[in-house]
């Protein structure tokens, strides 16, 4: 069983109710549960390579930062210390809000990832037009920009090299990276002028935003992506009715982190 | 086959007039050349008749487009389609989709076709426009020149346009994409498609046009009618507008100023060729025409620059040069030659250490690389970037000068005047407090050349500094160099267009896949036929004609010589 099979509807469909109920969710029973539901699919899926793994990693220092910070410097009531390392005291209430968000952030992170490293943005974007009804205006513009990508991170490059080589009469005092807005400029004018020039080529061939349309390759929606979200659907609710019967259930009422 | 009539058609963009009372009737199925000066609305024109121009709220514009008496303005997209399609300059900006395929379709999708039947016409027209089967599933940002303006021309086919407009096809492209563009376009044209072409590599185009129609600076017509009429009637006009004219037909004045007589206005070298013209007047007729005084080599100059067995790349697993073995010599006008993807820019990087180099040496002025502290390199050596606006870092031309200079060298006063004089130099004194970015594509180029020559350089590298301008900035540019290496500037010049190799560099390089196949000089190269096709390259016209008209001629020249 392989993501990429998936309708990309239908994995953004079930990572959304994965993200906004690990939004609303604020106990760490419930939260750790979702979070291994999530790692056991990624598992079964056979979803991680060397190249997602290394975007998670970022990530997981992230959430390990989130836990050890909250466990020692969250304010609660009532702290129970259960640790100190030098200066820093860590608390039972603390390490839990530090548990839930650690757990919060590696769920939401590693659905999402999941998400974007199988799905093909070309075939996302059909897939929006034809599911959700995107206007072919927004959505070309969408694909348009993204072939745009490689060419601006390599004129990002250029563009640094030739005002290295400016920069040369301008002595130490001075050699400072160029502002953001230096690099901006040029590149902002170089992109509005292509994108002007895809526009008007798209329109020489017949193309109207709001127009009537057939399209070449589809993206359709089977049994199997219906049966998907569903099931998404189901766990995610067994697991907070379950955690509500056990009593452990508490929804987000605030911030209560460091 | 439809009946275009363009009517007193004019354009004004933002207060500025671009076309003014245009007048042309055509067929569909006629094969039209544009030609004007640049910046004239050829684009514009093209524009207009696809009916864009009409719709922009910054343009004023009145007249009329009627394709068989209706009005293109009351006409839907869809149907203006199957009269008109449009390959533009650019290749990578005409494309919305990712892979070939999808972009030829997007067309058809855009006329509602069955996607049943899309396949079919996808895979005909691109078999029909040569786009090569192995790279259909490419993604397009990663095909070459070539490939993509024959993906846009099959794009065109698809959707069963009647007339295919070209603006400049191949002014971007190596001349091995050039050629490829050439040869489908004619294919094109002989299957009965129109074609309406703005294009300045005349040479092999006219071949298989018939009617040329100038636009004047003024944005009028010049003149319309057989292009061999045209040229015949109008050719020093031309001339002196920096309009392109063909080479062959300049020589043949020339020959005719030397007494030989014409029945037929030759327009390119097949039909100079069955005039039967006796060698030696061709070759003093030629010698003339391109004024062509070889730079003598000196003997025992000092090598300014020096790569040895250079291997450089970006990483282990993408080595772009391979074991290079270079010398460039003090006052050089040399020329790094080759196609696209050869490794030529990614050389001239590596020898201002932008490029990790993994084995090998450079030394530069007689010392290595490695000695040199960080930006001292930059201090000897200017490079001028292919896309000018890439270099631009202030928000005037003034202290676009003044920023190369720093603080620290001179008193106010001298300062001030090198600048003043390089602006003079350079033809921009008018437009000091312009930004950058406002000036046009040749003031563009000038200024980026201008802002290297501050300080004392001793070697300057030009990435392609003729790509993109017109005659007449092209000959601005080139003698600007010339005087600049006369002045004892070692000038290495990076392009794949030998006709300026010929004319202007005393030695040459030329590199293919990541390796150096011919390095000597220049008149050298010319007898090297395989390493030039090899590397994708085009003899130059001078040589050309020499060669296929007169083959004794070329070896008397040579002798000569």
């Amino acid at each position: 069983m392989l993501m990429n099979n998936f309708n990309p509807t239908a994995k953004l469909i079930a990572n959304l109710i994965i993200v906004i109920t690990s939004l609303i969710v604020f106990d760490p029973h419930t939260m750790g549960m979702l979070f291994v539901i999530s790692s056991i699919f990624v598992l079964v899926t056979k979803s991680v390579n060397r190249k997602n793994l290394k975007a998670i990693v970022p990530l997981v220092c992230f959430a390990v930062g989130m836990l050890w910070m909250n466990a020692s410097l969250a304010r609660v009531e009532n702290p129970q210390i259960i640790a100190t390392l030098g200066p820093l005291r860590f608390t039972d209430q603390g390490l839990i809000i530090g548990l839930v968000l650690f757990f919060r952030i590696m769920t939401i992170g590693i659905t999402s990832i999941l998400f974007t490293f199988n799905t093909e943005p070309d075939v996302l974007i059909l897939s929006l037009i034809k599911q959700c009804r995107l206007n072919p205006g927004i959505a070309y513009g969408m694909m348009t920009a993204l072939r745009f990508l490689p060419s601006m991170e390599s004129d990002l490059e250029l563009m640094n090299a030739a005002h290295r080589i400016r920069n040369v009469r301008n002595k130490k005092w001075n050699l400072k990276k160029n502002s953001w807005y230096k690099n901006a400029i040029p590149l902002l004018a170089a992109n509005i002028r292509k994108a002007e020039r895809v526009a008007i080529a798209m329109e020489a061939r017949g193309f109207q935003s709001d127009m009537k349309r057939t399209y070449y390759r589809t993206v359709n929606w089977g049994r199997r992506d219906t049966i998907f979200v569903a099931l998404t659907v189901l766990i995610v609710c067994a697991i907070v009715l379950f955690s509500n019967s056990m009593g452990w259930l508490i929804c987000f009422k605030g911030w209560r982190g460091f | 086959m439809s009946m275009i009539e363009v009517s007193h058609l004019y354009v004004e963009i933002n207060g500025r007039i671009i076309l003014k009372d245009i007048n042309i009737t055509f067929e569909t199925n006629e094969r039209i050349l544009i030609l004007g000066e640049s910046g004239c609305g050829k684009s514009t024109l093209l524009l207009a008749l696809l009916g864009i121009v009409q719709k922009y709220d910054n343009m004023n514009v009145s007249g009329d487009v009627l394709i068989n008496g209706i009005s293109i303005v009351d006409m839907e997209p869809i149907d203006l389609v199957k009269v008109f399609g449009i390959v533009f300059q650019n290749p990578e900006s005409q494309f919305c989709s990712l892979y070939p395929k999808d972009e030829v379709a997007f067309g058809l999708e855009n006329q509602c076709v069955d996607p049943n039947d899309m396949e079919n016409i996808i895979e005909l027209v691109m078999k029909d426009f040569d786009f090569p089967e192995e790279k259909e599933n490419y993604p397009i940002n990663i095909l070459s020149g070539g490939e993509q303006q024959r993906l846009a021309l099959a794009c065109v086919a698809a959707m069963g346009s009647e007339m295919i407009l070209m603006d400049e096809p191949t002014a971007n492209l190596d001349p091995e994409g050039r050629r490829q563009v050439i040869v489908t376009a004619k294919k094109a044209g002989l299957e009965g498609k129109g074609l309406f072409v703005v294009e300045h590599n005349l040479e092999s185009w006219l071949p298989f046009l018939d009617r040329l129609i100038v636009v004047g600076s003024d944005g009028t017509i010049f003149c319309d009618g057989n292009y061999r009429e045209m040229f015949h009637l109008h050719w020093k006009r031309f001339v002196e507008k920096g309009i392109w004219c063909p080479h062959t037909l300049q020589i043949s004045r020339v020959l005719e100023k030397k007494g030989y007589t014409f029945y037929k206005i030759p327009c390119c070298i097949q039909e100079l060729k069955d005039e039967n013209i006796s060698c030696s007047i061709l070759n003093q007729a030629v010698s003339e025409y391109f004024d062509a005084d070889q730079k003598e080599d000196e003997q025992f100059k000092k090598a300014v620059l020096k790569l040895e067995r250079l291997t450089a790349g970006y990483g282990r697993n993408h080595m772009v040069l391979n074991s290079i073995n270079l010398t460039v010599y003090e006052g050089d006008f040399f020329a790094l030659v080759g196609g696209n993807g050869s490794g030529k820019s990614t050389l001239s990087k590596a020898i201002l250490n932008l490029v990790p180099i993994i084995d090998g040496s450079i030394s530069i002025l007689g010392k290595d690389i490695s000695k040199y502290k960080a930006n001292d390199v930059h201090e000897i050596i200017g490079y001028v970037f292919q896309n000018p606006e890439h270099q631009f870092v202030e928000d005037t031309v003034w202290s676009e000068l003044a920023y190369s200079h720093g603080k620290h060298t001179m008193d106010k006063d001298s300062i001030k005047n090198e600048i003043f004089k390089l602006l003079k130099d350079f033809d921009l004194e008018k437009h000091i407090e312009v930004n950058p970015f406002n000036l046009s594509g040749g003031q563009k180029r000038r200024l980026s050349v201008a802002t290297m020559l501050i300080g004392d350089r001793k070697i300057l590298i030009l990435d392609e500094p003729t790509f993109g301008q017109d005659v007449k900035n092209t000959n601005k540019i080139m003698k600007k160099m010339t005087r600049l290496n006369n002045l004892g500037m070692t000038v290495i010049m990076i392009t794949h267009d030998l006709d300026l190799v010929d004319a202007y560099a005393n030695r040459v390089a030329v590199m293919n896949g990541g390796e150096i196949v011919y390095e000597g000089n220049t008149r050298g190269l010319w007898n090297e036929k395989n390493v030039i096709e090899k590397s994708g390259l085009e003899l130059p016209f001078r040589i050309k004609i020499l060669e296929e008209v007169g083959s004794n001629a070329y070896e008397q020249l040579q002798s000569n010589g």
